[in-house]
């Protein structure tokens, strides 16, 4: 599978088999993580893995967006400066997403499903995984094996979407 | 008509977390999820009730959860359907009520 393929290949997935998760697997699934460009390259992220039962009983019940359990989940957290202006909490989102598409383009390659949520309670899930006073869960990535194959979603075409030096002249491929 | 409780503590725990954490990121969140959350919560509800296995109207509120899960999703890509669900079900809810209600006065 190249980039490409993943790239369209992956969809999120919401409905996952029982069977768990390889240590191996989301170990490789960090790495990708750790690979993903950072602004300045701070790598301010921390990446908490949670696949013990009871702990993602907690952390499903605190997410109203993740409606059934996965085999893990993968909570990306910044550290968040105190003092952080507004233009770098944005910086952290950003960095924290890009890591996410790296955990979901390998997840994909290796057959496993994801999806990426952020519809959960932050305060609750801080307080669930013990964060320091200074990390914020930014996102929570749902993985298992896929019981479910949806349809690609549609996509707007490149001519709604993109343009030409500048917005408004339409690109033309 | 039965006062009994039909929700575990265990279930109630898990229904006052959904509410909550909904309450909390819905403030941010697109207006149209708050529809979907009660809905989706309306849903686990009936869900823990269904587990105990001790209701009276199991069948109506089983294709209740049954039509409101086939559908709610259908926010993301069908906002008309997923409006009609909103309105359907309280509809029947309001029939079945209405019911129940006859029921109990026929009771008296």
């Amino acid at each position: 599978m190249n980039v490409m393929e993943a790239i369209k290949g992956r969809r999120s997935i919401r409905q996952f088999t029982d069977q768990p998760m390889e240590k191996d697997k989301l170990e490789n699934l960090l790495e990708a993580a750790r690979w993903a460009p950072s602004g300045g390259n701070l790598q301010k992220w921390r990446f908490v893995v949670v696949t013990s039962a009871s702990q993602k009983e907690l952390v499903r019940q605190f997410a109203p967006g993740i409606f059934a359990m996965p085999s893990a989940f993968i909570v990306i957290c910044a550290e968040v400066e105190p003092d952080a202006n507004e233009w770098k909490k944005k910086l952290y989102l950003a960095d924290c997403s890009i890591a996410a598409q790296n955990i979901m383009l390998a997840a994909h390659e290796m057959g496993v499903g994801t999806c990426v949520a952020l519809s959960y309670a932050k305060s609750a899930i801080s307080e669930i995984l013990e964060l320091p006073e200074d990390f914020e869960p930014m996102l929570v990535v749902t993985l298992g094996y896929p019981a479910e194959d949806p349809e690609p979603p549609p996509r707007l075409e490149l001519s709604a979407m993109a343009f030409e030096e500048r917005y408004g002249q339409e690109w033309k491929s | 008509m039965s006062q009994r409780m039909v929700v575990s503590e265990e279930g109630l725990y898990e229904v006052l977390a959904f509410l909550f954490s909904s309450a909390h990121i819905l403030v941010n969140e697109p207006h149209l999820y708050g529809t979907f959350r009660l809905i989706d919560g309306a849903s686990r509800l009936i869900g823990f009730a269904l587990e105990s296995g001790e209701l009276e109207d199991e069948e109506f509120l089983g294709h209740l959860k049954e039509d409101v899960d086939e559908r709610k999703f259908l926010l993301m890509t069908d906002e008309e359907t997923y409006f009609k669900l909103l309105e359907e079900s309280t509809r029947a809810m309001a029939k079945q009520m209405k019911k129940r209600a006859a029921a109990r006065d026929g009771d008296s």
